[in-house]
């Protein structure tokens, strides 16, 4: 990509929707969502053992310094996670380096099935694939989610995320090796169109029609494409 | 593998993240031409969703941008398993933070590398940045 404007430019090249590569890698990594994000936001996440390598690694980061401000939005939500953020600039003990670092799917798993209720409004999510080789398939999701559980009270915090997976092929599907999860209060403007649209809806939706949330019945269905045997 | 080498894979990971990018957003925001030599020859940058490669690519797609000031808040590395690989070490490198670009609010920014080992030295493979919201 070049740009015909002299040095000394202020002008950014705009920014685009999400970017698949190509069509086929578009459904694998949209399905790989869908089911990945219905069962973490389903009563049970246990479902999600299936998705994780035996080799995986977990962890998370929130920004330092979240200011207390006057608008309505809990900003306590995001405190509630500070205890698990492995942010590198502010831990610098090996042994609580290594701590934050949850490895192996049922290490991974076990905790993420701690982590507060959730629902991911699909509709917001912007997904880029960064990487891919035969081996591997690196992509990161942005997007919103609200906490749903009753420790989360009302009105329920909205969080703003960026989420890389880098996954390996799987059977039809794929497997996770690596999950970091980074957490942040949303915008206002972020605010304004989150979970504007209805849960699961036919065709005359708005919702960007490669991602759409799944029915309730699948939701407790394992994730059957992404076994690792 | 054992634990203890798991240990001290974690902090290699941890060590070639934080190196990184003190030398990377410094080259960015002051020497922006010493970005080639961080790339591998056939490396990828999905930038806001604009998509170029190949390390030569790469830096001038940065060198067009206008003047930054990056400050990194959240740093973080994971190792990465062979399996992924084909046995090359390699390191996840998840930054986020703001950066006022010249003539430009300042914004906040989610930014993924992930490192390669190529002979002694570490290569960015993969390069995926966006603003927030």
């Amino acid at each position: 990509i070049t740009f015909d404007v002299d040095t000394g430019s202020e002008v950014l090249p705009d920014q685009q929707g999400s970017y698949y590569i190509n069509d086929q890698l578009k459904s694998l990594v949209c399905t790989f969502i869908q089911q990945y994000f219905a069962v973490y936001d389903s009563e049970n996440r246990q479902g999600l053992l299936d998705a994780y390598h035996e080799k995986s690694c977990f962890s998370m980061t929130i920004p330092p310094n979240n200011p207390r401000d006057s608008s309505s939005q809990k900003v306590h939500s995001l405190s509630y996670y500070i205890k698990f953020s492995r942010n590198l600039q502010k831990v610098t003990d090996i042994d609580y380096r290594s701590k934050l670092l949850k490895t192996s799917k049922l290490g991974v798993v076990a905790f993420l099935t701690e982590l507060p209720e959730t629902q991911h409004d699909l509709a917001s999510f912007v997904v880029d694939i960064s990487m891919q080789t035969p081996t591997l398939l690196c992509f990161t999701v942005s997007g919103l989610f609200k906490e749903t559980g009753r420790r989360s009270g009302h009105p329920q915090p909205i969080i703003a995320f960026s989420r890389t997976f880098l996954t390996v092929p799987a059977g039809p599907g794929l497997c996770i090796i690596n999950d970091q999860l980074s957490i942040r209060k949303p915008s206002l403007s972020q605010l304004k169109g989150a979970f504007s649209t209805p849960a699961p809806t036919p065709s005359t939706s708005p919702v960007p029609p490669e991602i759409q949330a799944q029915s309730s019945l699948s939701q407790s269905a394992p994730l059957v494409a992404a076994v690792t045997p | 593998m054992a634990a203890s080498d798991f240990k001290i894979k974690i902090a290699q990971a941890c060590q070639a993240g934080e190196e990184f990018q003190k030398i990377y957003y410094d080259s960015l925001d002051k020497r922006r031409n010493k970005l080639s030599k961080l790339y591998s020859a056939d490396a990828s940058l999905v930038w806001n969703g604009n998509a170029c490669s190949g390390s030569q690519q790469i830096t001038k797609f940065y060198e067009q941008l206008p003047t930054s000031d990056f400050r990194v808040d959240t740093l973080d590395c994971q190792p990465i398993a062979e399996e992924a690989t084909n046995g090359v070490t390699s390191v996840l490198v998840t930054v986020s933070g703001t950066v006022k670009f010249e003539g430009n609010r300042m914004q906040g920014f989610n930014q993924t590398f992930v490192l390669a080992q190529t002979g002694d030295v570490w290569k960015v493979a993969s390069d995926s940045f966006r603003f927030h919201e």
